[in-house]
Parts: C-alpha cells; structure tokens; sequence
C-alpha cells in the first residue's frame, strides 16, 4: 500500500501543482529609503496554469499596498520565479500574509476547475534599529 | 642517504593519494524547508441527471474534482477549500441557481491523518482542516447546482471554479 501511495506521488506528482515559498518570509531593508523587501519564490508546475497573482494582507486578509515588478506573474509550466515584493517600513507591522493566487483564464474545459492560493506568513517583522531606519 | 630518499618518495606518494581522496570527497548538501504544494489530481466535471440539475456526484454522471495538498512539515498549514457559489462561465441565466456542495478526505498518506475530517470545520462554502500531519492529503470536492424550481438549464458551457488554499499559521 505504501509503495503505491509512492507511485501514485511519482505519477501524478509534478503535473497540476504551485508552490509558494519561504513559509515564513523576513523583511529586509531594500535599496529604496523607507521601503523594505522580501523576496519569494514561484514554482509552477500546473500545465492548465501560466499567470499568478501577489497578495499582500493584513491579519483579516485585507490588502495592504506592495509594489512588484510585476503583478501578474508570468511562470509558465516548470518555471521557477523569484519575485520581490516591497512594502512601505510602515506596514511592516501590518502584513501578514503574501500570497501567490493561480489565475485561470475564462474559457476552458465544462467541468469545475480548481484556484489555488498558498499564503505565507510574515512572523517576524523587522528589528526596532532596522525599523525605525526604514521610517 | 637512500634510506632518507625513500622514506621522502614514500611521504611525497602518501600525500599525493591523500590529497587525491580529499579531492574524491564531494559533499551533497540538501535541505528541507517547510512548504505547501496544492495539486490538481481529478479535474470535475459537471454530470446532468436532470434537466435542471448540474451535480459532480459519479451517480449523475458527474465526476469530482481532487485536490491534493502535500506538507513538509506538520502544523504549518491549514488549507481551506471552497465549493462554488456561482458559475464562472455559463450561458445567460435568468432564474436562481442554488448551490451546495461538500468537501471531505479522499485519501491519505499517513494513517494519521483519518481524524481530519472529524476535526474539520465548516463555515459558508468552505471547510478548513489543521493540516497536523507531514504528508499528502487528497480531498474530494461535491458540487451541485439547482436551476429555478426545477427549470431546465440552458444549453451550453458550464464552468465553475473551486478555490484551494493553504495558509500558513
């Protein structure tokens, strides 16, 4: 039973999947005075998948304001991204969670289809000496 | 004097067969970092018993979708999934549709994982499970769509989307 548990991982395993990391992101100090960034990591391996939305949320999954390069990424099928994604050092106590959310384009096939969304957690906010740098 | 030369030739053949197995010494490093991986195992797809019900059951012809959620480490996810609440694309609908739907483990790869359904809370459309164990879970996801009061569904493409998400805690 185990070993077929393992050849079904094996199998089906690395074609519809999206993996979001670190868990737990830390911010640092960007090169921008007052801004700080994280950076994450995209990897696609959803064939029906080519676009990924950021989110960046306070502790009720509300949006705080982020900028990256791109708000819409582009990770086609096997396609590993870094994405940084920059806040302002006074959110910093704010955000909680940075998200990638799959993008599904409207046509397609009859049945129902699966979103995905993977949020990490920002549990560690940046030390007082670097905070107060960034303001 | 000879004795002095060979015991140097020797040193000079055992350091350079020592340093050679140093060289031999490539070292593989790895680590394993706590990560959610959501999965689409089992695309749905809507069956039609009748004529003013779309439903994924296998006993309407229907079939589920499955959603496979791997964890590295325990505790640090939760997933939520949600059933459709609406058509994503869908001909022109003049009448109501109703909604239901459920969600539930399919399969597990650790035999600790059976008491996620008991401890699984539901809330609206959408269930929420501790993911407690390291491993691969699959759910399974109902949906079911009643048109009018048993009015026909137009002809055409349905779609409907059901959301997965793994939040870290």
């Amino acid at each position: 039973m185990r070993y077929l548990l393992l050849a079904l991982l094996l199998v089906s395993g690395n074609t519809f999947a999206h993996q979001w990391t670190p868990t737990y992101p830390e911010w640092s100090i960007s090169y921008i005075e007052g801004i700080v960034q994280t950076r994450m990591s995209l990897f696609n391996t959803r064939q029906d998948v080519d676009y990924f939305e950021v989110q960046v949320l306070d502790v009720n999954m509300k949006p705080v304001d982020f900028a990256t390069t791109d708000q819409i990424i582009h990770a086609p099928h096997l396609k590993r991204k870094a994405v940084d994604v920059y806040i302002r050092a006074l959110d910093v106590d704010r955000v909680v969670y940075i998200c990638s959310v799959s993008k599904l384009l409207v046509e397609g096939n009859t049945g129902a289809s699966v979103s995905s969304r993977i949020c990490s957690k920002v549990k560690h906010a940046l030390s007082p000496i670097d905070n107060s740098a960034g303001q | 004097m000879n004795r002095v030369m060979m015991i140097f030739f020797a040193a000079c053949v055992v350091g350079v067969y020592a340093q050679a197995a140093v060289a031999e010494d490539i070292p593989i490093v790895g680590n394993v970092e706590s990560k959610c991986v959501i999965m689409t195992d089992t695309t749905g797809v809507y069956g039609n018993p009748t004529p003013s019900n779309l439903s994924t059951d296998t006993a309407d012809g229907g079939v589920e979708p499955i959603v496979r959620f791997d964890v590295a480490q325990a505790d640090y996810y939760k997933a939520l999934i949600s059933y459709p609440e609406s058509f994503s694309q869908s001909p022109s609908l003049t009448d109501t549709v109703t909604w239901t739907g459920a969600v539930s483990v399919d399969q597990v790869s650790d035999t600790n994982m059976s008491s996620y359904d008991t401890n699984k809370v539901e809330y609206n459309n959408t269930t929420e499970y501790d993911l407690t164990v390291a491993g691969t879970t699959w759910f399974a996801i109902e949906s079911e769509a009643d048109y009018g009061f048993d009015k026909a569904f137009p002809g055409g493409t349905y779609r409907a989307i059901v959301t997965a998400e793994c939040i870290a805690q």
